[in-house]
């Protein structure tokens, strides 16, 4: 019990009745049900890093915490075709996605990912390159010049200063509203899904026939506008996953 | 810090992980989850309930970056049973003071614990989880301060004026008992 250093008849009264409460409950019953509470627990699975998530820049956080937190979203109430654009996401051999965020239709930053079912991701942005190889556990940023940095993925630190919402996001549980009108989008009709993650409108188109994410669509805090594209399934080459040869090893400053 | 330190420092859990990271630490808290609920509650079965609410939605989707296990867990049970605890008061005659038509002097153990749980029931939710954090499971006032997002000397502000209305609480409503006999 904190120590409470209580010495007014006021502090002695209420203590008591604290003490009542706390010692109301046997510690052997409070033992026994935590007993059963642990029976009850799930069996752990077997960890894969077949989506590592890096915040790496504002897009590319925005582009994988998407694809995670519809990884984990369940919908309410909106029967089973949002889970069946979900599974997308669950179960992929490879994933592209190219992220725009614009202001005003004016394009700031724009953010390509290639992600592997196994662990491997690439992120393009301006002119630098993130490459995760999960095989080799190692993390390298090329930068211009020829030059990269590269560190072991077990050493990289846990995140401190993250953004927020990204957690947020990941937690997000509604419902995924269907939209009534279908759509063409680069040649696929499409079907949208309305969701709100953390106050942020977002659409979801899908193909109408197979159900695999292409658009997604929102509006940001600020008036930025954002467009994800995404690719499933697509032939990735092993060597997008790998430091291309000529490059220089420097050490981080 | 650099942007390889930067882009670095983002390398989450995979999914797997964070929930296997998840279910080790429900079992390995079990104990403190439920005393603490059951605490606020009186009772082991509705204590059982709230930790279980706790497993499921955890599970669901399972936290990333929790830095101190035992006081988050403490913090979602305490905000659980107060909830429940609240609800079962809204539900009862809550007019009266439970069972305790006995003076001040006379209440026995029992009685004390229910009448403070009918009390903390009235308080402000906040208030509530605070008093309980602190005097039912045991969190440091700095500890309360990180997980409710409050400065350590608010916290400690907050807990004494707590302190005053439920004495206030408590001594008004046996008062009233006494009054009645």
């Amino acid at each position: 019990m904190n120590d409470t250093t209580h010495n007014t008849d006021d502090d002695r009264f209420l203590d008591s009745f604290v003490t009542a409460a706390r010692q109301d409950v046997d510690d052997a019953d409070v033992a026994e049900a935590a007993r059963r509470f642990r029976e009850r627990l799930p069996e752990k699975k077997p960890q894969r890093s077949r989506f590592w998530q890096p915040r790496f820049a504002t897009a590319a956080v925005l582009v994988t915490g998407l694809a995670l937190s519809l990884q984990l979203f369940v919908p309410g109430g909106s029967g089973n075709a949002f889970a069946d654009v979900q599974e997308w996401f669950l179960n992929y051999r490879t994933l592209e996605t190219r992220t725009v965020i614009s202001l005003e239709d004016e394009p700031l930053v724009t953010v390509q990912v290639q992600a592997t079912a196994n662990g491997h991701v690439r992120i393009e942005q301006a002119n630098i390159v993130s490459i995760l190889n999960a095989e080799n556990r190692t993390f390298a940023t090329l930068m211009p010049g020829n030059r990269y940095f590269e560190q072991p993925v077990d050493t990289a630190p846990e995140a401190e200063d993250s953004l927020e919402w990204v957690e947020k996001l990941g937690e997000f549980r509604g419902e995924a509203e269907r939209l009534e009108d279908a759509r063409l989008i680069d040649g696929q009709t499409a079907v949208g899904h309305r969701l709100k993650i953390d106050d942020i409108d977002l659409v979801l188109w899908s193909n109408s026939d197979n159900d695999a994410p292409i658009l997604l669509e929102g509006a940001l805090p600020g008036g930025l506008q954002l467009e994800s594209r995404f690719a499933f399934n697509v032939a990735l080459e092993p060597d997008l996953f790998q430091v291309p040869e000529g490059y220089i090893l420097v050490e981080a400053d | 810090m650099t942007r390889l330190t930067e882009g670095l420092s983002g390398w989450r859990k995979s999914g797997a992980a964070r929930r296997n990271e998840l279910i080790d630490a429900l079992s390995a808290h079990a104990g403190i989850i439920i005393a603490s609920a059951v605490r606020v509650l009186g009772s082991l079965h509705d204590a059982e309930d709230v930790a279980q609410d706790i497993a499921e939605r955890l599970l669901r989707s399972p936290p990333s970056d929790v830095k101190n296990w035992p006081a988050y867990l403490k913090t979602l049970s305490i905000n659980g049973a107060i909830d429940r605890l609240r609800k079962r008061r809204l539900t009862a005659d809550t007019d009266e003071l439970t069972e305790t038509s006995t003076p001040e002097t006379e209440l026995v153990a029992d009685e004390r614990a229910e009448a403070l749980r009918d009390a903390v029931a009235r308080l402000e939710q906040r208030d509530a989880t605070l008093f309980s954090l602190y005097y039912l499971a045991d969190l440091s006032q700095a500890e309360i301060g990180r997980q409710l997002d409050m400065r350590e000397n608010a916290v400690g502000v907050a807990l004494h004026r707590i302190r005053a209305r439920l004495s206030d609480t408590l001594r008004t409503r046996l008062q009233l008992n006494d009054g009645e006999k």
